[in-house]
């Protein structure tokens, strides 16, 4: 199964990647090939990590989200489908670029990562909360992602962006702000529910909702600047650029959760540190 | 975090261009007033703390219903400054809000940054002594349990509800907020009634015992209101499956390089230098024994057997155990020991005949230690008191029918003693159950006479009861069926030979014999794996057995570990509940299913690999639990509805107004 794994991740990295460069390319150059090409090569990318994630969890006949490697796959296949729902909705391809990206560089980090093989579930985790809890917050993730990809856009071209590609922005004019909040809000609202079904399954397994777990606490942490986020922006009136580098500040806090808790003195009193 | 500041900064935002953002937003303003009230609830909150550490107000088992209380004292409050409108302006509007989620973010950021619930020794280490001086002083190493930090969450808490209590408008545009935070309201006030009014505790079990009480997290023992027995525990195991790890062990933390099938072919091995020569799934190392001429060097007498029940079953062969302690062979609940020669045979027979070679209960009393036996009065607390030793067990189990306790076994699998607590005046007092296995068990911890008091078993110098011994040089074997029943008669290869229960011929006894050893497998499965791996530089080979790893050199180890990780598949608890005597429930516990009786939550939460026959069991009775969970839906729904049906109602208006303006 480790060489399928390598294999599948590799074919997936490398269309995520052409989905890349495609996308890269739209920047530079107004071609209709381009404009087909680059969104059909990303859902070739997502349907190889797609058939990854289905037949590693049918082989091994557990859900797919114990390491590091097989939550960098499902985060992938997570950015690429939320990418792929805003740009159905904001017919927009300006987050192609930094999503195609980011779907590229977790399959990177996957595919150079040693622990493809599949591991056994502690009974901890054998219980009907893992997939709602691990889905619901990763594709939270995916959502917050897009948000700091489109804050990461707006810091770069502050004003409302006029571009005269229309594959880009697929109109006039596109209100990155607009797009931006609503990846935030809809991330957030995921990042509630999973926060919520992680402390119900927590009772549930253990007796105790809330343990200050390192992880636990900087969920929270994300949850608090993102809920922060919202109060300043509708009824603090914060708009632009500080707006942009809040959601980046949550973002980081995201990404802290998710990667950095071996960097922390606290790591060791964790159980949910990777390994 | 009022919505009702939703329409103020609406007017704030029409009079400014979107996407200008250099005015500060004036619902911010003022917020270094609400910093400076959180900062004294804090620094309150820690001279409270100090104030009742020092008196001994609080103990450390009761510091989390404490510090709730505190933050239910800081709601309260909060709501009481409410009252008055200059405060009630302040701590229901977001300049009171945001700083709240600011310092709450601050704390808890600080409470995974430093190292908590962890001894001064460690924070020494860690940090040295100024540092820890100060992170002791704010408890900052129990960050979340601490005073200062419970009591800035009940004003934050208590400046939500004044939010929630203002008077507005009630429409469905703020049904969402509404709904998030009464939901967050509600969760914290359910964690609260749990650890002010709730219980948890802890009861270890093993199979066959059953038990009416728990030990709270304070020490004391708490009634259930019913019986439970534990009747069966299991553990249920993945299928084995083993890989050859390399580690990269140059960094500061090791790197898996490769995993590695031991069965399979891999072209990885080779470039780390590496050469499998040999894998057992299920390694024994048989020996392979021929006569000897007497005298021969290096031989050794042996002793072949075969149980007669299964004559297809390999020879189990005794060497001779010399003066090697715990040697011979294990054979049920007993030991064969097997020397060369007649007068070694008889010392040991000798020595296994003196009672003070056998089994001891053993008192502990002030660090002394008093050999007991049934019957003897034995002195306490410099004669202040005595204890009577009422019964001892090897085995101490609760008798499921007679509801008394008995000896299940021989075998000192959970040695106890009862003994009987009797005053200077002669009086007994008290009566106390020392378990070798659980040292708290007695539940007397405060009481003077229990201070020091422990208890040991020492099975001797065997480890259980012996069963023979054979003399090589004789052909003699002594029987051995209780101190004082041994019995001696003499052998001959191919006679049969009756050890315990159980059958067995004798296929060889010889008092010199050449002895080499085969490696190979019993079984294909991988129960017991080794994997035998040549080094390429040196050409030496090592024997990798699991999880004993072996550095080979060029910053690269090896090491034999089981592919998934995890091996336990589930943790089984088969338990009965019983009122007045009478079963009234049987089922299973699992992780992620508890058992609810009565009020309370059995949790399944310990084992002990070493022994089969423990479980051990979280108790929780949380009066708040209907409460979070009604908070998590109230929660979920209300962002649900601001995130999701907020923004449809709003474009759907705008639509409305869109079409009345043209």
């Amino acid at each position: 199964m480790t060489e399928a794994a390598t294999i599948l991740t590799g074919i997936s990295l490398a269309l995520y990647s052409l989905a890349m460069i495609l996308y890269a390319a739209m920047w530079l150059a107004t071609s209709r090939l381009l404009r087909i090409s680059a969104p059909c090569v990303l859902v070739a990318g997502l349907l190889v990590n797609l058939f990854q994630l289905f037949s590693r969890w049918a082989e091994a006949a557990q859900p797919p989200f114990k390491t590091l490697y097989e939550s960098l796959v499902l985060l992938a296949a997570c950015i690429a489908l939320v990418y792929l729902v805003v740009e159905l909705v904001y017919r927009a391809r300006i987050l192609g670029l930094p999503s195609a990206l980011g779907c590229a560089a977790a399959m990177l980090y996957a595919f150079l990562r040693q622990d493809k093989d599949v591991v056994n579930l502690p009974p901890a985790l054998q219980s009907g909360w893992f997939i709602p809890h691990v889905v619901v917050y990763f594709f939270g993730y995916a959502a917050l992602f897009v948000g700091a990809a489109a804050a990461v856009v707006y810091l770069l071209r502050p004003k409302p962006i006029r571009i005269r590609r229309r594959d880009l922005i697929g109109r006039e004019t596109i209100d990155l702000e607009a797009l931006l909040d609503g990846s935030v809000r809809f991330g957030f609202a995921l990042l509630t529910v999973g926060l919520m079904v992680g402390c119900a399954w927590a009772k549930v397994a253990w007796g105790d909702y809330w343990v200050w777990d390192p992880k636990e606490t900087w969920s929270l942490v994300s949850w608090l600047v993102f809920a922060a986020y919202l109060h300043l922006h509708y009824l603090g009136g914060w708009r632009g650029r500080r707006l942009a580098v809040l959601v980046l500040v949550g973002f980081g806090a995201v990404l802290f959760t998710y990667l950095g808790m071996n960097l922390l003195p606290t790591a060791e009193q964790s159980v949910h540190v990777y390994q | 975090m009022d919505p009702d500041d939703n329409s103020a900064a609406k007017k704030r935002d029409s009079s400014s261009a979107k996407g200008h953002t250099k005015k500060s937003a004036p619902g911010l303003r003022g917020m270094s007033k609400a910093f400076y009230v959180l900062g004294a609830v804090y620094l309150l909150g820690v001279f409270v703390q100090h104030v009742m550490f020092g008196a001994g107000w609080v103990v450390a088992d009761g510091l989390l219903a404490t510090s709730a209380r505190v933050g239910l004292i800081a709601f309260l409050a909060t709501l009481f400054a409410g009252y008055h409108k200059r405060w009630r302006l302040l701590l229901a509007s977001n300049r009171f809000a945001f700083p709240a989620l600011v310092v709450v973010t601050a704390f808890s950021i600080a409470g995974t940054l430093i190292l908590q619930g962890q001894p001064s020794a460690v924070l020494l280490r860690a940090y040295g002594s100024g540092a820890v001086t100060l992170i002791r002083a704010f408890f900052l190493d129990d960050v979340f349990h601490s005073f200062g930090f419970t009591a800035v969450m009940g004003c934050g808490a208590g400046g939500l509800a004044l939010t929630l209590c203002r008077k507005r408008r009630w429409t469905m545009r703020y049904a969402g907020a509404v709904a998030a935070h009464l939901g967050l309201l509600l969760i914290m006030a359910g964690a609260v009634m749990g650890n002010v009014w709730g219980v948890k505790g802890r009861l270890n079990m093993h199979t066959g015992q059953q038990s009416s009480k728990f030990v709270a997290t304070n020490g004391d023992w708490l009634p259930l209101g019913f019986d439970l027995r534990l009747d069966r525990f299991d553990i249920e195991f993945y299928e084995p499956d083993y890989r050859l790890m390399v580690f990269d062990l140059t960094g500061q933390k090791q790197k898996r390089l490769d995993s590695i099938d031991p069965a399979g072919e891999d072209a990885s091995l080779a470039e780390h230098g590496l050469e499998i020569t040999g894998f057992w799934p299920d390694y024994v190392k048989r020996a392979v024994v021929e006569p000897a001429a007497p005298g021969e060097e290096n031989s050794v007498a042996a002793l072949g057997l075969k149980p007669v029940a299964d004559t297809r079953a390999a020879i189990a062969w005794v060497f001779d155990a010399g003066d090697k302690k715990g040697a011979g062979l294990a054979l049920g609940h007993g030991r064969l020991m097997f020397f060369r020669y007649l007068a070694q045979a008889e010392d040991f027979v000798q020595k296994i005949g003196d009672p003070r070679a056998g089994p001891r209960h053993v008192l502990q009393v002030a660090g002394e230690r008093l050999e007991i036996e049934a019957g003897g009065r034995y002195p306490l607390q410099g004669g202040r008191y005595q204890v009577e030793v009422v019964r001892t067990f090897t085995d101490f189990v609760m008798d499921s029918q007679t509801r008394s306790p008995r000896n299940r076994s021989e075998r000192p699998d959970n040695p106890a003693v009862e003994l009987r607590v009797i005053d200077s005046g002669g009086k007994e007092i008290d009566r106390l159950w020392l378990f070798e296995k659980f040292a708290d068990f007695h539940g007397r911890s405060d009481k003077p006479y229990a201070r020091g008091l422990g208890y040991e078993y020492e099975a001797g110098p065997l480890a259980e009861n012996l069963l023979a011994v054979v003399s090589a040089e004789e052909h003699r074997l002594w029987q051995v069926g209780g101190r004082d029943e041994i019995e001696a008669e003499k052998l001959e290869t191919d006679s049969d030979l009756r050890l315990g229960n159980v059958d067995y011929r004798i296929v060889a006894l010889h008092r010199d014999a050449r002895r080499s050893f085969v490696e190979s497998s019993r079984s294909e499965r991988q129960e017991n794996p080794a994997v035998r791996v040549k080094l390429e530089d040196s050409g030496n080979e090592v024997l990798l057995r699991p999880g004993k790893p072996v550095r080979i050199g060029n910053g690269l180890g090896i090491v034999l570990a089981h592919k998934g990780g995890e091996r336990v598949s589930d943790y089984l608890s088969t338990v009965s509940v019983i009122e007045n005597g009478e079963v009234v429930l049987s089922r299973v516990i699992e992780v992620n299913d508890p058992l609810e009786f009565g009020g309370f939550a059995v949790y399944q939460s310990d084992y002990r690999p070493e022994d089969p026959t423990f479980s051990g069991f979280q108790i929780v009775r949380d009066p708040g639990m209907w409460v979070v969970y009604t908070g998590i839906l109230v929660n979920a729904l209300g962002v649900l509805w601001i995130v999701f049906a907020l923004p449809a109602i709003t474009r759907r208006r705008r639509r409305v107004g869109a079409g009345e303006a043209a």
